[in-house]
């Protein structure tokens, strides 16, 4: 790639830059350049590298190697301060605000304005602030407290916020993934407008769309690595060639999974509704068969299966086990039945991580022991059976869980499931924040329950596990099952397409 | 790609892997009893009457309500809640079975409804805390000042007397045992540790308790109701607090509504001593027990070396302090 030195109008050159991770390369030789007051769009799937870079840019992550040119200068990595003080600003998915607070002083909070005696001058701060949103031409009152306002208000908040640091550099990750329709073109104009001043834009979406209608420039990512660069002078770039770009990875070095018998339904999932307004939901599930669940982050999969497992209330829905209709308020009601859940975050839901492996395995299956009183010896020996079976490294049985590594205790929370003897099992992303060898540990794991009989369902975000493991793939899309894929179409590039939305039913809300 | 198989066992083995000493001394029991060892042998050594079996004895006596009461504390801290109101149903059970038997009813029977008022204290205590889903803090702090308010209320500030002979006999009596006479009330406290331990680390719902207190959302996604739980402990936590009233006011001839006064802190100090942490999931009543003897002794000592009575709160508070920092000390070197 060449390299732009003397053109004073590039605001930021990355050269280079690779950032390894434990067992993975989340960027290798990333060359990135942003002009001044362009709209310079990012995507790639979720794990493509698109938050790492970013985090790189506002100096929470240090990079391997490679250099960055911000304006004419260059750094080997940056710090938030410096990052800051450089006019890199980011207005982030998570929620800064501080709900009880009006919307001038979360503007200015950490910065408050001051009147000659140290005080806060709250005049000033609500006059600077609507400085701001008048010049966005927004609706927004300074001085409502944040909580009231909506999801879209809360987010054009966080924008005023971001301006009033009056930065050269604004990155804007999913901005639009909280609106609805009409308030996405709002913000879409007002990214616009922001470029028009001079403000260069890093534009992070999914939402291919609206990427095509804004983009001054294009970056695809992919594997951690930039795969083009397109520029979008006509604002109607063609989206198939940036899918094209997205998938394509050689999926040949991933696990590959032995085909196993499957069996009839076993269960089945009935008109099942979240909420008033949302789509029906129906699948089937098969004896010793892996059911992948794809989608982007925030499609609406988890949320799903939450209300499916009892975790979250249901308007309505259905569903049948074995033949038989079973009802499930709670997550007692879905274990009881035969069904357990792995989730996402093993930390937070997974786990009592101060207790050891043995309290852990045996906690939702302590009833199959006779008796009020447990006999410990024969649950250490059960335990110990299945730390064997499922190679669980851990120096001792009575070890508490916070000191095994990330695949060892998602191994705890098998063996949980395993010893409760469940015959449905619900892994929410299985294999997040687990090293390569352990990722295929816990794969082969996964086959030979499916193998015995079990059937399984998958939530994942990363592609080549859901198509080496799954024996059928739903694809999910706000809220609503898109499509079903079979066999050979469980391909990298269908399921983009379904999961972005470019090939669609027809009835997307969008 | 491929990375070398080493990598997750390398993670795996940054922990420890202790050997039987080590173990022992990284085991904050093993601490505490240290240092009520250590204790009793210094003040055996500094002073005449401390090892005479009618003082260690008295001790044991003394200490025996509070560590009662702090083992259902800790079955409600290490489910990950807090109690304070058990200082006032110490007072409140004594004081409903000092009323029971002045109306003439029977020893058992007086008793069994001074327990049963410990029992629902606590169930309302579980329902503001799992129902209303009141922080255990707020919601216990108010059953503190509302049961206070019934002690003088139903008393109107007068303390009950003339308790029959049959009542006093539970915590004044004395058992022979070989040489010894020891009180009837400390062979009660050890009648619970005893029970209360093999309930918290021996059944399915004290596996629960520990489940709840380390992670109660993961707790509830295994299948365990953790409203039950918590009902279940905060009962416990009653009745437990009545037995520990009923056996003071056996003791001390006399129901008073100012009884049990700030109780609540030596109990809770009792069970944090003891290494059971306030994050929930974490100890035992073993703990408890030590804790509380260390707090009775440290009392008794301060006596026997003639320490002004007026700065034994300020030696205990200390003694609270040095022995969590000790355990966090102990915690982060692990």
């Amino acid at each position: 790639m060449t390299i732009y030195r003397s053109e004073d109008h590039f605001i930021v050159q990355a050269h280079h830059i690779s950032k390894t991770f434990p067992g993975v390369k989340a960027l290798s030789d990333v060359s990135f350049i942003l002009r001044e007051g362009e709209i310079h769009c990012i995507v790639g799937e979720n794990g493509a590298g698109k938050s790492t870079f970013i985090k790189i840019l506002t100096g929470s992550l240090r990079p391997d190697s490679g250099e960055l040119v911000i304006h004419g200068k260059s750094y080997k990595s940056l710090t938030p301060y410096l990052s800051q003080s450089l006019g890199i600003q980011v207005i982030y998915q998570e929620n800064i605000l501080v709900p009880q607070m009006t919307v001038a002083e979360n503007v200015f909070v950490g910065r408050e304005r001051l009147n000659h005696f140290g005080l806060i001058d709250y005049k000033e701060t609500i006059r600077l602030t609507q400085t701001i949103i008048d010049s966005l031409k927004i609706n927004l009152d300074p001085e409502t407290p944040v909580e009231k306002l909506s999801p879209s208000g809360q987010q054009f908040v966080k924008i005023v916020k971001s301006l009033a640091y009056e930065p050269r550099i604004l990155i804007m990750d999913e901005p639009t993934a909280m609106f609805n329709v009409k308030d996405v073109e709002m913000v879409l104009n007002l990214v616009k407008d922001i470029s028009r001043r001079g403000i260069s834009v890093i534009y992070i979406s999914h939402r291919l769309e609206e990427i095509s209608e804004i983009a001054d420039r294009i970056t695809v990512f992919k594997d951690g690595q930039v795969v083009a660069t397109h520029e979008n002078p006509g604002k109607d770039f063609d989206l198939s060639v940036l899918i094209r770009e997205m998938v394509g990875r050689s999926v040949e070095a991933f696990y590959k999974k032995d085909r196993n018998t499957i069996g009839e339904v076993v269960f089945e999932v009935k008109n099942l509704r979240l909420h008033h307004h949302s789509p029906e939901i129906n699948f089937t599930l098969k004896k010793g068969e892996i059911l992948g669940i794809a989608g982007l982050v925030g499609s609406g999969r988890t949320e799903m299966i939450r209300a499916l497992f009892g975790m979250d209330p249901k308007i309505s829905g259905e569903v049948w086990y074995r033949g038989k209709r079973i009802t499930i308020h709670s997550p007692q009601d879905s274990i009881q039945a035969g069904i357990g859940l792995i989730t996402e975050d093993r930390h937070k839901t997974g786990l009592a991580l101060n207790l050891s492996v043995i309290k852990n395995t045996t906690i939702a299956g302590l009833d199959q022991y006779p008796g009020p009183i447990l006999n410990l010896t024969t649950e250490k020996t059960d335990v110990e059976q299945f730390i064997q079976e499922l190679d669980i490294k851990t120096p001792s049985p009575y070890q508490e869980v916070r000191f095994l590594s990330g695949g060892n205790q998602q191994k705890v929370v098998l063996a949980r499931w395993l010893f409760k003897d469940v015959d449905i099992l619900i892994f929410d992303e299985p294999t997040i924040g687990i090293d390569v060898n352990s990722k295929n540990e816990i794969y082969k794991l996964m086959t030979e329950l499916a193998q015995k009989g079990k059937s399984i369902i998958m939530i994942s975000s990363e592609l080549p596990e859901l198509i080496a493991l799954s024996d059928r793939v739903i694809v999910v899309k706000n809220g609503r099952i898109i499509t079903e894929l079979d066999d050979d179409e469980i391909t990298e590039e269908n399921i983009i397409s379904y999961a972005f939305g470019v090939t669609d039913d027809g009835q997307s809300e969008e | 790609m491929p990375t070398p198989k080493t990598e997750s066992d390398a993670e795996t083995t940054t922990s420890p892997q202790p050997g039987i000493g080590s173990k022992l001394l990284n085991n904050q029991l093993t601490t505490i009893i240290l240092i009520l060892f250590l204790m009793i042998i210094l003040l055996g050594s500094f002073t005449r009457t401390f090892l005479t079996a009618n003082n260690i004895f008295n001790v044991l006596r003394a200490f025996s309500w509070i560590a009662i009461a702090s083992f259902g504390q800790s079955m409600v801290i290490i489910g990950g809640g807090i109690d304070l109101s058990s200082g006032s149903t110490m007072a409140f059970a004594g004081i409903m079975t000092a009323m029971m038997l002045s109306y003439g009813l029977g020893v058992l029977v007086s008793i069994l409804i001074g327990l049963g008022f410990g029992v629902f204290i606590g169930f309302i205590n579980g329902i503001l805390v799992s129902q209303a889903k009141l922080p255990p803090f707020i919601a216990t702090l108010g059953m503190l000042s509302i049961l206070r308010g019934f002690c003088y209320g139903l008393t109107s500030g007068w303390p009950i007397r003339d308790l029959p002979r049959g009542f006093l006999f539970l915590g004044q009596t004395d058992l022979a045992f070989y040489i010894w006479k020891v009180p009837l009330p400390a062979l009660i406290m050890v009648f619970f540790v005893i029970i209360s331990y093999i309930y918290l680390s021996k059944t399915k719902g004290g596996y629960h308790i520990y489940a709840v207190g380390g992670n109660e959302y993961a707790a509830s996604l295994a299948g365990i109701d953790a409203k039950r739980v918590k009902y279940v402990i905060y009962s416990l936590s009653g009745l437990f607090a009545a037995v520990g009233g009923i056996l003071m006011t056996s003791r001390l001839g006399v129901a008073a509504p100012t009884a049990a006064q700030g109780y609540e802190l030596d109990i809770i100090a009792a069970a944090v001593i003891g290494g059971i942490s306030l994050n929930g999931g974490e100890g035992n009543v073993w703990g408890a027990l030590v804790g509380a003897a260390i707090m009775q002794i440290l009392r008794n000592a301060l006596v026997l070396v003639g320490f002004p009575a007026y700065w034994q709160s300020s030696a205990i508070g200390a003694v609270i302090i040095s022995a969590v920092m000790i355990d966090q000390y102990r915690k982060r070197r692990i």
